[in-house]
């Protein structure tokens, strides 16, 4: 990845920052995912290498602008783009992360043709499209306060959020490249949807009840921001009318104008209604999910180490322990 | 709510379907620019071809879009090819090395004999055979669906091929058997898709049933 990363001018407010998130240890799942499918399906993986990379440009860019949209303090470990160098300038550097991801992106038409280039660039362009649409609902549901969400409504934005971009587009390029396009990329997208639901679901109880050195994020960011996770969505439908209303209010209120007291009482009512219970359920039957669906969407695939390997992820998937 | 956990996958099945039915159109109208995707279809509107493609729509699309590209492919695939599929177990004469670009050359026809009726299964076998000099490795065969002229589809997780993986030697021979189970409540109509060898590339047939 360094390769597609300037190392000229203009420096200090632009490439060295530029070279800032993708060089924090980080999970690279959508390298991962969409390399091992490459891999599992009988190709070099080195064909891949330059989707795997604007995979990786973009969720950095994604990152950087998220931490933003959310006011996060941390980022895998360290303090967030924003809040070393200031807004205006982690915008800037958001934005060049996503420049930056074209040229590998360009550079598949000479290593892998300008058909198979053009349906990457499509895959690529539907990806970006979903989760800025999912991302404004998110941001829309905070920002207009709403009580009334229902897990549906959960699933169908995390789905455009999360699933599309971490999952469900890396498997289908990297399936793609694999068979030079021979391959219904449709086959995946049931899988991509279950592991990527699971894995974001994960992620927000990790926000409830994980550890911060492990997480890399403040602890009950999500509650601070009003963040209306699968956990959240469950105490608003199960809690008492007293409890509701205080949490209506609590909710209506800037981040700002939240305690630290106030959080630790959603966080104590969560437990009360059992929604990490909750979240955890379903969690791991999307997991579930997800690992019926691979055996189907992969039995073409040979026995290999990127098909153990992407096995064992879902499998790890389901004995998290969290 | 315990309930709805364990009906969380269903729910989540259900919306992609939605999602996907409602994201088509636009997803591949930047595709249908340079493949006049629109042209093929001839909808009336887009709300028909959301009707129509509903489910599992982007097969049906890839199906015409993979035709499409090997009519432009043309002369350059074929004299790649070294993979043929023909629609008996004998073996063929060795076609003659085409001189247009047509994709009609590079694409066999398998035609089940008999109509089916819903519910059924269709039965049709198939050589596939390996015209090079070298072998071919391990190679699998995928099938993107049938769907019949009025958009109804069944699904590829309908067909089944057997042997599934193929690895034929110089010059060697596979027969395969092709089986399409037919749902129950699939309408009448002359289905046909388009069957390919994965990493290989210019090998297809359109395979076709017939449903009473």
């Amino acid at each position: 990845m360094s390769r597609y990363l300037p190392d000229k001018e203009p420096r200090r407010h632009l490439y060295d920052l530029v070279a800032d998130y993708p060089t924090r240890p980080g999970k690279a799942l959508r390298p991962a995912l969409c390399l091992a499918t490459c891999g599992a399906f009988g190709a070099d993986i080195a064909m891949a290498e330059r989707m795997a990379v604007t995979l990786e440009l973009i969720h950095n860019g994604f990152l950087v602008h998220d931490d933003i949209e959310d006011e996060s303090d941390n980022r895998r470990g360290r303090p967030t783009m924003h809040r070393l160098h200031g807004t205006p300038l982690a915008v800037n550097v958001g934005d060049a992360l996503h420049v930056l991801s074209l040229r590998p992106l360009m550079e598949c038409r000479d290593t892998l043709g300008p058909g198979l280039a053009w349906r990457l660039f499509c895959e690529i362009e539907h990806m970006i499209r979903e989760s800025v649409e999912g991302q404004a609902m998110e941001i829309g549901w905070i920002h207009d306060n709403h009580t009334d969400l229902t897990p549906d409504d959960y699933l169908r934005m995390t789905l455009k959020k999360t699933c599309w971009y971490t999952c469900i587009h890396p498997v289908r390029i990297g399936a793609l490249i694999a068979t030079g396009g021979h391959v219904p990329p449709e086959t995946f997208d049931r899988f991509g949807y279950y592991l990527g639901a699971a894995f974001q679901i994960q992620d927000d109880l990790l926000n409830l009840v994980g550890d911060v050195d492990k997480y890399g994020k403040e602890i009950l960011g999500d509650i601070w921001e009003g963040k209306r996770t699968m956990m959240l969505i469950h105490l608003l439908l199960e809690c008492d009318p007293a409890e509701r209303s205080w949490l209506v209010s609590f909710l209506s209120r800037p981040r700002p104008a939240r305690s630290e007291a106030d959080v630790q009482q959603v966080r104590q009512l969560m437990d009360k209604h059992g929604s990490i219970d909750f979240g955890r359920s379903c969690s791991r039957y999307l997991a579930g999910a997800a690992l019926s669906e691979f055996e189907g969407a992969y039995s073409t695939a040979e026995d290999n180490a990127d098909l153990r390997f992407l096995r064992d992820l879902v499998l790890y998937m389901i004995g998290r322990d969290l | 709510m315990t309930e709805s956990a364990t009906n969380l996958v269903q729910r989540a099945a259900t919306i992609l379907e939605e999602e996907l039915a409602a994201g088509i159109v636009a997803a591949r109208r930047v595709e249908g620019q340079f493949i006049d995707v629109k042209a093929l279809h001839e909808p009336t509107d887009n709300g028909e071809l959301l009707v129509r493609f509903r489910r599992d729509a982007h097969d049906v699309i890839d199906i015409l879009v993979d035709l499409a590209a090997s009519a432009a492919d043309g002369l350059s695939g074929a004299a790649r090819r070294a993979i043929r599929i023909t629609a008996s177990d004998e073996p063929q004469p060795r076609a003659a090395a085409p001189t247009g670009g047509a994709s009609r050359d590079i694409i066999a026809s398998l035609t089940v004999p008999e109509p089916v009726d819903p519910g059924g299964t269709a039965k049709v076998s198939m050589s596939v055979e390996n015209d090079g000099a070298q072998p071919t490795g391990n190679f699998a065969l995928v099938f993107s669906g049938l769907v019949n002229g009025t958009g109804a589809q069944i699904g590829p997780d309908r067909i089944e091929f057997s042997p599934k993986r193929l690895n034929l030697p110089a010059h060697g021979r596979k027969r395969v058997e092709v089986q399409v189970h037919v749902p129950a409540d699939a309408s009448s109509g002359v289905y046909s898709g388009v069957l390919q060898a994965t990493k290989l590339d210019h090998v297809r047939a359109v395979l076709v049933v017939t449903v009473n």
